[in-house]
């Protein structure tokens, strides 16, 4: 420390300054990202008479615990959950194993053609959404597969160009020798995929599923239109928030109970995501390739 | 002993006359599996792709109605015209382009500065980016629940604090501010991600060309301006367009915020294209209207990423090479 | 490692967060990516993933399943066992309301044998000859006689065609009614602002409502405290035609072909009577939203005047709390006839919800028991007996709950209202009719920008005409 020249204690403090402003920004942002989800979690433990009151109180009072009860029994809230899960989790399992190959095929495999089509993978990641979900519907409409499960798992085994191009990437950068060996042991393509690709791409694997998870766990539009009231997913039981108490067969809404089924609803993601994270967010670094 | 050597000799050479022998049919049976390997993908891109987009363009030009096959009618470029002749349409596109002139620019800069800032040094880095990235993790309705008790006009938290210094206040951030309000939710909801791209193509740029720069004498701002902007712009590239892409199509957050249901009509101002599109499908059981829609807006968003990749030319840095100088 | 295997394993980390970014920015994109392979390649065994919802089960192979949609609360699991248990022969199946869907299966061949339904779909549906003739049926029912139905039911008899809605063979059946258009009021808060308590035997003019209304709302700054009335905006196309007939005009040419409203002064101020109330804020409107819906907002007791019809006297039980169940009790909170525009008293049903057999059923006799039993038997009285609507037939009418002051008051009106409750509207065939219907969904849509001044209310009223005839355009190319 003593050794510092005037000119680098200069830099050093203003280096310190820099990063004390630094802090502040941060712990700023941080709180402005978090009051939105604190509120929500203090107001699911308001009583719907209390969240139309103003002005609104930051603590519950009384706690209405119940709201989660409510919650949970109000609707056949598992159901629903369970819809969810299956659907996430039947098309996550199809389109993570079919990316993955798909991508493996990109990345390793020659033929011709195949700049080509991979040209068309890339092209695909910029076609808007919206230019297929419609003319989809109405394909799958008049196949009657609508209100079905079908389109899930159809979408799931087309793979999802994304996620090829992720397994392709990520497939990319294993060592050409890992491949070499295994062909020398005489392994054709298939198994060198399922033995030794595959099995080495687990952080690959947890982010692409865990991503497809999230996005049909939070998918809206998919199943408010391709799905009837029975069949549909939290998110658009949620969305349409007709939590209303027994006997009303009107089905009108009641926000704090929502607000309680909507905290419980986000809990799988954020699980999955704190559980992955060090996957998702550091990926590639730790690629088993040891 | 022997044996073993013998053993050994056989099984390093056996593999190598394999090798050597077949590397023709090799050739092959490696195209064979290439097709094998995309071929859910290609089957997939064929029928769910191609065909619902052929079947797509021909029902543009008729009356579907989404139901009866019996009473279809060919309608000819009728749709087409009749969007041009739509005011809500024209309006429903403007407020929609006012949309992501808002919302891109504002994404980029805040998820560019929460990167940069998470870049320097900062010690608990982990702490912030996955804080930063939560609300994406969010699913969107949950989102739209949350932002709806805030943005309240009656008794929403905003308007409450504001009420401390000004009694009374009763803004309208559903309708009247509904496109800032709706920037502020995608912002907060999308910046993690913008944020962790961004990180990641910041750590990407080697120290010692930045430290050079300021040895050379420039100032920080010189280093940023010259240095880690230039070296940034394949990214901001390609996140500007898929800002785009995404604004362009914006749907579901002013329809979640309006009520939630497929006929739910946000306010005016956040009244998108999209928006528009899905209102005449499936309030007015238009489809055949609405996918002429559709298309248009299609056409639109591809003239709009061409526009930004034959400008890419002029801004766009691309780092030859660069990364690997600094070692 | 070696030097070029760590660079490759940086580069595609940084690839591997940008497309890990980018999954999750494509948030729709990731659902919906373009996808696979041809239902009849899918192998037959995979129907479990269309079959492993909950709640489907199989019939029994010798029993004929009857499909009705119809909400839950609505037709509930026990009433469903006691109708099996009754008919032994059928079995019924719930599904949800859902008229797209209903559709659907009827283009598959396969349609649901009972919609649920409200009056203003029937005139479309029995254009395209959707709804099974049931007369020859109720002709021999010793259930349902049609003297004995209420006159909401008209809007299920039809003698000729689409456009002759009111009288001969039946068609269909509400399963309870309302005159919709009763008022709800809360005496405290009209004591409050010094009104003069409102008559139970006296309907209000719309005038009179607005005046009560200026005198409710309670502002604090810009934030609206109380509120002074407000109605369900869904159905405001049927209020305006209800208004309008009963000054002898319609908000329809006599074929319903086109709609008349730009150059009709009297449906001009039908709408602007509605739009006035939103420009003063005594009303929901865009620029003044509520926190919750205005049966939450009258069951808080922030909202004084309610026109929201019979059916509420059991939604104001279970939407409010303790204090305010209290106040309901001791008949603070009271039903008023349904008031009248220009002193003309209409009848006050709009919404008639109701069931019809699917014509093209494959089992009409089984599917018209089940009909009949839910609109005659055990689930008829269950939904007489709840006070949350009037019965279907007249003889029923000695169920609804009549004890204690709230009760007493509310059927007191109610009787009186029973009176003027033969007229019907007719609605428009060329037309949906959900809720809300095509109208007022485009006056929702326009309202805002007439609000904001942004556009003057005659190019709102343009902008509703011509987009609704386009809307009728469209039906009659879809019926014709």
């Amino acid at each position: 420390m003593s050794a510092l020249s005037p000119v680098q204690r200069r830099d050093s403090r203003r280096k310190r300054i820099r990063q004390g402003f630094a802090y502040v920004i941060l712990y700023v942002t941080a709180f402005l990202l978090a009051v939105p989800i604190i509120w929500v979690i203090l107001s699911s433990f308001k009583a719907e008479s209390e969240y139309v009151k103003y002005p609104p109180q930051v603590l519950p009072n009384p706690f209405v615990w119940d709201n989660y009860v409510h919650a949970l029994t109000w609707i056949p809230f598992f159901q629903f959950a369970w819809n969810s899960t299956f659907l996430a989790t039947v098309f996550s399992t199809l389109t993570v194993v079919t990316s993955a190959m798909v991508g493996f095929a990109f990345a390793r495999l020659e033929a011709p053609g195949k700049g080509r089509l991979f040209g068309i993978v890339v092209s695909l990641l910029m076609v808007p959404a919206i230019v297929t979900i419609i003319p989809q519907f109405v394909l799958f409409a008049r196949l009657h597969l609508t209100n079905t499960y079908w389109p899930w798992v159809l979408w799931g085994v087309s793979a999802s160009p994304f996620h090829i191009f992720l397994f392709r990437q990520f497939f990319t950068g294993v060592p050409k020798e890992l491949e070499d060996a295994a062909e020398v042991d005489g392994a054709g393509p298939f198994r060198i995929f399922w033995q030794i690709f595959l099995p080495n791409a687990q952080p690959a694997l947890a982010t692409s599923f865990i991503l497809n998870f999230v996005g049909v766990w939070g998918d809206w539009l998919a199943p408010i239109i391709y799905l009837d009231v029975k069949k549909t997913t939290l998110a658009v039981k949620l969305a349409t928030a007709t939590y209303s108490n027994p006997g009303d067969p009107t089905s009108q809404i009641l926000v704090t109970i929502t607000l309680a089924a909507a905290v419980i609803y986000t809990i799988p993601p954020v699980v999955m995501f704190f559980l992955a994270q060090r996957n998702i967010m550091e990926g590639v670094v730790t690629t088993g390739l040891k | 002993m022997a044996t073993t050597y013998s053993k050994t000799t056989l099984s390093a050479n056996k593999p190598r006359r394999w090798f050597w022998q077949r590397t023709h049919t090799r050739r092959i049976t490696r195209s064979i599996a290439f097709y094998a390997f995309i071929s859910p993908w290609l089957i997939g891109f064929v029928l769910l792709g191609i065909i619902p987009l052929a079947v797509g363009i021909l029902a543009s030009f008729t009356n579907y109605d989404g139901i009866n096959v019996e009473t279809v009618k060919w309608l000819g470029s009728r749709n087409y015209s009749r969007v041009f002749n739509d005011s809500e349409a024209i309006y429903a596109f403007q407020r929609t382009l006012l949309w992501s002139a808002l919302n891109v620019p504002i994404w980029l800069v805040v998820s560019f500065t929460l990167a940069l800032i998470l870049n320097q040094g900062i010690k608990a880095r982990g702490f912030f980016r996955t804080l930063f990235y939560l609300p994406s993790i969010i699913p969107v309705v949950a989102v739209v629940w949350a932002w709806r008790l805030l943005l309240d006009p009656n008794n929403g938290v905003l308007n409450a604090i504001i009420s401390i210094f000004r009694p009374g206040t009763a803004i309208l951030w559903t309708t009247e501010y509904a496109l800032p309000s709706l920037t502020a939710i995608s912002v907060w909801k999308g910046a993690g991600v913008g944020m962790v791209i961004f990180l990641a193509g910041l750590q990407g740029i080697p120290r010692e060309l930045e430290e050079a720069a300021v040895i050379d004498g420039a100032t920080r701002l010189r280093v940023f301006l010259h240095v880690t902007i230039p070296l940034m712009t394949p990214v901001i590239f390609f996140q500007l367009i898929l800002g785009i892409i995404g604004s362009l199509q914006q749907f579901d957050l002013p329809v979640l915020l309006a009520g939630g249901r497929i006929g739910s009509v946000p306010p005016r101002a956040t009244y998108f294209y999209v928006v528009h599109t899905m209102q005449q499908i499936f309030t007015f059981s238009r489809f055949g209207y609405g996918l002429a829609l559709m298309w248009l807006l299609f056409v639109v968003i591809v003239i709009f990423t061409v526009i930004v990749f034959r400008t890419s030319r002029y801004w766009v840095y691309y780092e030859v090479e660069a990364k690997g100088e600094g070692k | 490692m070696n030097e070029s295997l760590k660079q490759s394993m940086r580069m595609s980390r940084r690839d591997f967060l940008r497309v890990t970014g980018l999954t999750v920015a494509g948030g729709v994109l990731v659902a919906c990516a373009p996808a696979a392979p041809p239902p009849a390649a899918v192998p037959a065994a995979d129907t479990s993933a269309a079959q492993s919802t909950p709640g489907t089960s199989a019939p029994a192979a010798d029993k004929i399943e009857v499909q009705m949609m119809m909400n839950g609360p609505e037709f509930t699991d026990a009433e469903i066992d006691i109708f099996q248990e009754k008919n032994p022969g059928i079995i019924a199946n719930r599904l949800d309301p859902d008229t797209t869907r209903y559709f659907a299966m009827l283009a598959a061949g396969n349609p649901p044998d009972i919609l649920r339904l409200q009056a203003p779909q029937f005139p479309q549906l029995l254009a395209r000859k959707i709804p099974l003739n049931l007369q020859p049926f109720i002709d021999v029912s010793e259930l349902v006689h049609v003297e004995d139905l209420a006159p909401a039911n008209n809007y299920y008899r039809s003698g000729s065609d689409a456009l002759e809605i009111g009288d001969g063979d039946v068609y269909g059946m509400v399963k309870d009614w309302s005159p919709d258009m009763t008022l709800w009021a809360n005496l405290d808060l009209i004591e409050e602002a010094g009104l003069p308590a409102p008559s139970f035997d006296e309907a209000m003019t719309y005038q009179d409502v607005r005046l009560y209304a200026e005198k409710l709302v309670k502002f604090e700054g810009d934030r609206t405290v109380n509120r002074g009335f407000d109605t369900n905006q869904p159905w405001i196309e049927r209020f305006w035609m209800v208004w309008l007939e009963g000054m002898g005009n319609s908000l329809f040419s006599d074929d319903f072909k086109e709609m008349q409203l730009v150059k009709n002064d009297e449906a001009r101020e039908a709408v602007a009577w509605h739009f006035d109330l939103s420009t003063d804020k005594l009303s929901i409107s865009p620029s003044n939203p509520s926190p919750s819906w205005f049966g939450q907002d009258f069951a808080t007791g922030t909202l004084g005047l309610l026109q929201f019809g019979f059916w509420y006297s059991g939604g104001i039980e279970v939407w409010s709390d303790d204090a305010m169940k209290e106040k309901t009790a001791a008949g603070r909170i009271v039903m008023l006839p349904s008031p009248t525009w220009k002193g003309v008293k209409r009848g006050p049903t709009i919404t008639a919800t109701g069931t019809i057999v699917t014509a093209a059923t494959k089992h009409p006799e089984e599917a018209y028991r089940l009909f009949e039993w839910y609109n005659a038997e055990e689930a008829a009285d269950n939904r007489a007996k709840s006070g949350w609507g009037v019965p279907a037939l007249k003889s029923k009418y000695a169920m609804i709950p009549k004890e204690g002051a709230y009760r007493s008051q509310v059927w007191g009106v109610l009787e009186k209202e029973l009176k003027d409750a033969e007229t019907i509207v007719k609605f428009n065939p060329f037309l949906a009719g959900g809720e809300p219907g095509e109208v007022a969904s485009l006056y929702a849509q326009f309202m805002e920008q007439t609000l904001n001044g942004d556009i003057t209310f005659d190019e709102m009223l343009e902008k509703i005409e011509t987009q609704t005839n386009t809307a009728i355009q469209d039906g009659i190319d879809r019926i014709l």
